[in-house]
């Protein structure tokens, strides 16, 4: 469960230029689907770093299974990150000079797991995902679709409990995003939450059973 | 198993420390090198290896030739020849008695009113042996104190030959 | 004192404890705002701000106290340089005495080098838990290290401008000699050798027991005995030389800079072990990688003073 009481995230604080990216923020988000829905500078992607443990509030709790990310740590949010957050960035921010084997595997190379089981963890997502005949391929040789693939892969090889996408289908093409949304689908289970941030009209098309949250100007509304 | 003979281990050794330490701090602390509380500023009689040379840091064993200067706040030194308080004392300016062993009486007297030989076969080899009584060849304190400041000691090899006649490459 | 002070080694060495000082008066500054308004339970942006400004402060702290223990090594170096202008000295065991700063400033150098250890591992500790229970205890701690910090850089620039270099200065055989003291509490060499080993085996012992009272003791007295022992036992081995007593000279090139493998042996491994005692005793956290590092370290230091002797026997069939 994803808790955020009273939460603030201020820019450019006591300078000329000072403004608020998320203004009294409260919110319970439980398991399923959620979407973030808001024009561009709603403060969407704001609200996603907050719960990714990229950046701190101003002021405020924001607390993810009872442990309230915003006071951790510097060595605790990163063991958070890596433990709890599966994260797809709108531009994929996939490394060029690697492959996509060596991509999704990435995120495990800090953790305290044998080669050969991080590498069955690897092979399995990319199962999931449907990109398993590209894993020696280099990212700079892919399709926009599938560094898409190769992004939610790397998100899910941790097996986070905490998914965040930050507008996934501004990049992709209709089919691609239709592709995407087959992949939410699959991933959707009782006890992961997975929150995309989107103003892209194609979600309100699908059949998919998901919350929906409307921000505007860094308020949440109706 | 490993345990009880650490534990025992350990409880010997700690025996022995204690054991080493009593040792140490009942025994004898060695030669010391300076007398405290010496405010009448008199001799003070010293055993052989009771004190060490404050100037060449041997102990004063061949007490023939020793000698001891007291400062003004009490402390006594002590060396095994007069050439050694000589160079100690050429600085100090808070001396207020020397005194030298002789060699013809045996007897502890005031340094400046001694007679000095330059040929006598002293501990450190400076030659300066301490008579109470004059005779023909000795000089005085003050004579044997310039000589020896100006390094006209036996350790000279060019004055031990023109004092001794001895051929120093023998 | 211009000879002293425009010598490129002394001007290094202020230059570089300068700069240091500079650091932490930056974070003295910081600490006082956080013992001031810390309150973990807030969500307030104040409470925020402090959160981010901390771990900044401590890295701050963490480089600057790194650097000062690289700081007493160079110092010991200057002073060693020192000693061509300063007549009488053979080397820095003159240069120290040369006026009263000299003892004082080594002393206090030594034991706030063994203050930031531990500060460093409260801070340690610190950033490893969730909710940092030791923000106002490290605060508080490195605010009394600072003071002493700079006590000691006073004492530092006192030191430098008031080494006279037209007045002549004991040696280290005068020093060190029986003149100077001795061994003290009435021990001598025998007895000095065999509490030497005597103690290292007990805190080998100790620490493998987790007797960590023992350990500390023992670890308290090893230093005092360990000093003694290399100035007027195994220096004498390092020299070859049965008159030549001196803990400076054997960081001199003619001995291969072994001094200062001994010395930071020595002090490191005592440093890092009652430093990992005073977390277990006082913090309950058993720094099990530290015990072994120190201990390693007191055992390399007993390994080399012991080849010397073994190594002049070998060479030459008798001891000293």
């Amino acid at each position: 469960m994803i808790q955020l009481e009273s939460v603030y995230k201020t820019y450019w604080q006591n300078k000329d230029e000072e403004f608020d990216a998320l203004s009294d923020i409260n919110l319970t988000i439980d398991e399923g689907i959620v979407v973030l829905k808001g024009i561009s500078g709603s403060g969407k992607s704001t609200l996603l770093s907050l719960i990714a443990g990229f950046d701190k509030p101003t002021s405020g709790k924001v607390i993810v299974d009872g442990m309230p990310i915003s006071k951790l740590p510097d060595l605790h949010l990163s063991a958070y990150r890596a433990n709890k957050i599966g994260f797809v960035f709108q531009h994929f921010n996939l490394i060029e000079s690697l492959s996509v084997e060596e991509n999704i595997l990435a995120p495990l190379a800090n953790q305290d797991i044998e080669i050969s089981q991080a590498k069955t963890k690897v092979q399995k997502v990319m199962q999931e995902v449907g990109i398993s005949h590209k894993a020696k391929q280099n990212i700079k040789n892919l399709s926009g679709g599938e560094k898409q693939r190769c992004a939610i892969a790397r998100a899910l090889v941790g097996e986070p409990s905490v998914i965040l996408c930050d507008e996934p289908t501004a990049n992709l093409d209709r089919e691609n995003s239709l592709k995407f949304i087959e992949i939410l689908k699959t991933l959707n289970s009782s006890n992961r939450t997975i929150i995309i941030a989107t103003h892209d009209p194609i979600f309100d098309d699908m059949r998919l059973e998901y919350q929906t949250i409307h921000i505007h100007s860094g308020k949440i509304g109706s | 198993m490993k345990q009880i003979v650490g534990k025992i281990l350990m409880f010997v050794v700690i025996i022995a420390i204690i054991i080493v330490m009593f040792l140490a701090f009942g025994s004898s602390q060695g030669a010391n090198y300076v007398y405290k509380g010496n405010s009448s500023f008199s001799v003070v009689p010293i055993k052989p290896k009771e004190y060490q040379c404050s100037e060449c840091n041997m102990d004063v064993e061949d007490m023939k030739y020793a000698a001891e200067v007291v400062l003004d706040d009490g402390r006594t030194y002590f060396f095994d020849e007069i050439g050694c308080l000589v160079l100690w004392s050429k600085d100090k300016i808070n001396i207020v008695k020397i005194y030298t062993k002789t060699v013809d009486t045996h007897k502890w007297i005031d340094a400046h009113k001694a007679y000095y030989s330059r040929i006598d076969n002293t501990p450190m080899g400076y030659g300066f042996g301490a008579y109470e009584h004059p005779k023909s060849g000795l000089i005085s304190f003050e004579k044997m104190r310039e000589l020896m400041l100006q390094g006209q000691n036996l350790q000279d090899p060019f004055v031990k030959k023109s004092l001794l006649g001895k051929d120093l490459a023998k | 004192m211009d000879k002293i002070l425009l010598n490129s080694e002394v001007i290094i060495y202020l230059l570089s404890k300068s700069l240091m000082m500079l650091l932490l008066f930056v974070a003295f500054l910081y600490s006082v705002v956080i013992l001031k308004d810390w309150d973990f339970n807030q969500f307030t942006p104040k409470q925020f701000a402090l959160e981010n400004r901390s771990y900044l402060v401590s890295v701050i702290i963490v480089f600057a106290l790194i650097l000062k223990s690289f700081l007493i090594l160079y110092f010991v170096h200057t002073i060693d340089a020192l000693s061509e202008f300063v007549p009488g000295a053979m080397c820095a065991a003159g240069v120290i005495k040369a006026n009263i700063y000299g003892n004082y400033l080594l002393v206090l150098s030594l034991a706030s080098i063994f203050l930031s250890f531990v500060w460093m591992s409260i801070n340690a500790m610190d950033i490893k838990s969730l909710d940092y229970p030791y923000m106002r205890l490290k605060t508080i701690f490195f605010m009394i290290l600072f003071v002493l910090l700079v006590v000691e850089y006073g004492l530092d620039w006192l030191y430098f401008t008031h080494i006279d270099t037209q007045k002549a200065v004991s040696c280290c055989s005068v020093i060190y000699g029986k003149v100077g003291g001795g061994i003290p509490f009435g021990l001598d060499s025998v007895k000095l050798l065999v509490l030497f080993y005597l103690l290292f085996v007990l805190i080998v012992l100790s620490v493998w027991m987790r007797y960590v009272y023992i350990s500390a003791i023992s670890t308290l007295m090893f230093l005092v005995v360990g000093y003694y022992s290399v100035v007027y036992f195994f220096g004498t081995y390092i020299y070859e030389l049965p008159t030549h007593k001196c803990p400076f000279c054997m960081l001199q090139h003619y001995y291969h800079y072994v001094g200062y493998l001994v010395w930071g042996l020595l002090f490191g491994g005592v440093f890092l072990l009652l430093d990992s005692l005073i977390m277990q005793i006082f913090f309950k956290e058993k720094s099990i990688h530290l015990t072994k590092v120190a201990t390693v370290m007191l055992l390399l230091f007993v390994a080399l003073c012991s080849g010397y002797v073994m190594v002049y026997y070998i060479k030459n069939g008798v001891f000293l």
